[in-house]
Formats: C-alpha cells, sequence, structure tokens
C-alpha cells in the first residue's frame, strides 16, 4: 500500500516537473513567434502605406498631366484636398486612407488625436518652358500637435511635368 | 481494479500521462513556429513587390519628365520655321529642323502632313514611345505640335517559358 501510494506520488510530480518545463519552453518559443508575427505585421503596414502613397501620387500626377499643369483645374480633377496659400494643392488622408474633408480638420485642429495620418502635397512650378509638380506624401504624426504639426518619414515622392503646346 | 496472472494488481489511469504534456506543447510551438515564419515571409515578399512597383513608377515618371522636355524643345524649335513658304515647304523644313537638332527622332510623313516620333528609354526592358503631329498654323500663335500618341512599350527580348511540357492539341 505504502508503495502504492509512493509510486503516484512519484508519477504526480514527475507529470508536475514536466508541465512546468512545457509551460516555460512554451513561454520562451511564444514570446519569439510573437515578435515575429509583430515584425510581419510591421513590414505588411509599411508596404500596405508605400502602395497607397503610390497609388495617391500616381493619381495626383496624372491629375496635373490631364491640367496640363494648371493647379486649379488639377484640384478640380482629383476632387478632394485644399489649395494653400502658397500655391500648394494639400490632401490629408486618415489611418485607412481616406482623404479627410477641411470641415473636419478644422473641427479637430489641435487634439491630440488628430485624424490625419498621412499628406500628399502637389507643389507646382516653372521650368523651361514646362509645368512641373513635386509630389510627395508623407507620413504625418499628429500626436505632436501640441508643438506644431511634425512632417516626417517620407512615403513616396516624384516630379512630373506637363508641357502647354 | 483488475488482476493479472500473478495476482498482483493494476490500477487504471485515466486523465493524461507522463510526456503527453511535452507532445502537445511541441506540435503547437512547431505550428506557432511555422505560422511566424509563413506570415514573415509573405510580409517580406510583399514589401519587395512594393519596393519594385515604386522603382517601377519613379522610372516611369522620370522617362515621362524627359520625353516632356524633349517636346517642349521640339515645339520651341518648330516654332521658328516659317510657315509663309507654304505648307509642303513648311513640313519639310520642320522635319530638317527636328533632325539636325534631335538625332533620335524619327520623321514620317503621314496623309501629307508630318509625324515624328521618339522613344525615352524607362528601364532596359521598357520605353516611351511618343508620336507627334507637326500642325500647319493658320495664325502665328497656333500650336505647332499635338501628340497622338504616348505609350509604354516592351523592348527587352522576350524568352518563352517552355520548361513546362505542354499539351498541343493531338
Amino acid at each position: 500500500m505504502a508503495n502504492r501510494v509512493r509510486a503516484t506520488s512519484s508519477r504526480s510530480g514527475l507529470f508536475l516537473i514536466e508541465l512546468i518545463a512545457a509551460i516555460g519552453l512554451f513561454a520562451l518559443a511564444s514570446a519569439v513567434c510573437v515578435q515575429l508575427f509583430a515584425q510581419a505585421h510591421l513590414i505588411s503596414e509599411e508596404s500596405r502605406n508605400l502602395s497607397q502613397a503610390m497609388l495617391r501620387a500616381q493619381s495626383a500626377a496624372e491629375c496635373f498631366k490631364a491640367a496640363a499643369g494648371d493647379l486649379e483645374h488639377a484640384f478640380a480633377l482629383l476632387g478632394e484636398g485644399d489649395l494653400t496659400d502658397e500655391g500648394a494643392l494639400v490632401v490629408r488622408y486618415d489611418g485607412d486612407w481616406r482623404p479627410l474633408a477641411r470641415s473636419t480638420l478644422e473641427e479637430r485642429e489641435g487634439e491630440r488625436d488628430h485624424p490625419a495620418f498621412f499628406q500628399l502635397t502637389l507643389l507646382p512650378s516653372q521650368a523651361a518652358g514646362v509645368r512641373q509638380a513635386h509630389i510627395k506624401v508623407e507620413r504625418l504624426f499628429a500626436r505632436h500637435a501640441e508643438d506644431g504639426t511634425c512632417l516626417d518619414s517620407i512615403l513616396y515622392e516624384l516630379w512630373v511635368k506637363a508641357a502647354s503646346l | 481494479m483488475t488482476h493479472d496472472e500473478g495476482g498482483r494488481s493494476m490500477k487504471k489511469h485515466s486523465g493524461m500521462g507522463t510526456g503527453s504534456a511535452s507532445i502537445l506543447v511541441i506540435f503547437v510551438l512547431l505550428c506557432l513556429t511555422t505560422f511566424a515564419t509563413l506570415s514573415l515571409i509573405s510580409a517580406r515578399a510583399d514589401r519587395s513587390l512594393s519596393r519594385r512597383a515604386a522603382q517601377s513608377l519613379s522610372s516611369y515618371y522620370d522617362a515621362d519628365c524627359r520625353a516632356v522636355d524633349l517636346m517642349a524643345h521640339l515645339a520651341d524649335a518648330l516654332g521658328s520655321v516659317d510657315a509663309a513658304a507654304g505648307r509642303e515647304r513648311y513640313f519639310t523644313q520642320c522635319a530638317q529642323r527636328a533632325l539636325e537638332q534631335f538625332n533620335t527622332l524619327q520623321a514620317d510623313e503621314a496623309g501629307g502632313g508630318l509625324v515624328l516620333r521618339y522613344q525615352i528609354d524607362i528601364d532596359d526592358r521598357r520605353a516611351l514611345s511618343v508620336g507627334l503631329r507637326v500642325l500647319f498654323p493658320a495664325r502665328p500663335g497656333d500650336p505647332r505640335v499635338e501628340v497622338i500618341s504616348w505609350r509604354t512599350i516592351q523592348t527587352g527580348e522576350w524568352i518563352a517559358d517552355e520548361t513546362i511540357p505542354l499539351w498541343q492539341g493531338d
């Protein structure tokens, strides 16, 4: 009887040790796997943002070309964004790349959780008989709104020219 | 409780035995590691594709800018050709002027008019092919050229992949 009790106790102890070792191993390996998943998520976000930035820049470039370099016409063709006092066309997007209306931006100006995440800027200029524009798509860190809008990390940029024949 | 031939008692154990936890953990970890690695590989492939697409688009717009510059220079050069000498002579002079200044151009006569064509390389496999029709100006301020084609063409050699045996219909 005593032997049986000892054997059962020994088996339970062995199982407990195995369980502890298994939990430890699982914790270690899952920490590595979670890091891999997190890295994959960040890379995926990066490529999604690059693709979206590229599409928006191309769309703006084609509007500029179709308008033969006329900014107001390009703005009408693009159908989103605002013309600034500096003579640029600016479109702001939220985290899901939806264009934000000016009214939304004005309402929430200065808030910590500002909805704008990305910004497209089309800045036209004149060079040697052709109209050209620098198109830039940037990430906009709106959390720094208290210190003024902080622009950083250019996602994509290109130059485009339109001839007015 | 059961009894074997020797009369010793054998207890039937229910629940998880020793080793089963290890097997389960190893299986779960293998699955987890496989999926994590696959998602990372897939994300990297997507990023690589996006970067190549961005590079390709930048190359296209670089070529597009050069093509627009060339077109503007061409329009300027043709602007000084005198149209008073008549339509036929005007087109001849335009062709001469264009070919003198831009040796990469090709001038063709089409329908009694003049068509100028040129190509700008985008990368080693693509080029931007531009076709411009020279217009006869009725008045001094009229446009001298109009775009009739502006397209991307394949310039690299196409190599057919014949490594896979395909059914030929026999």
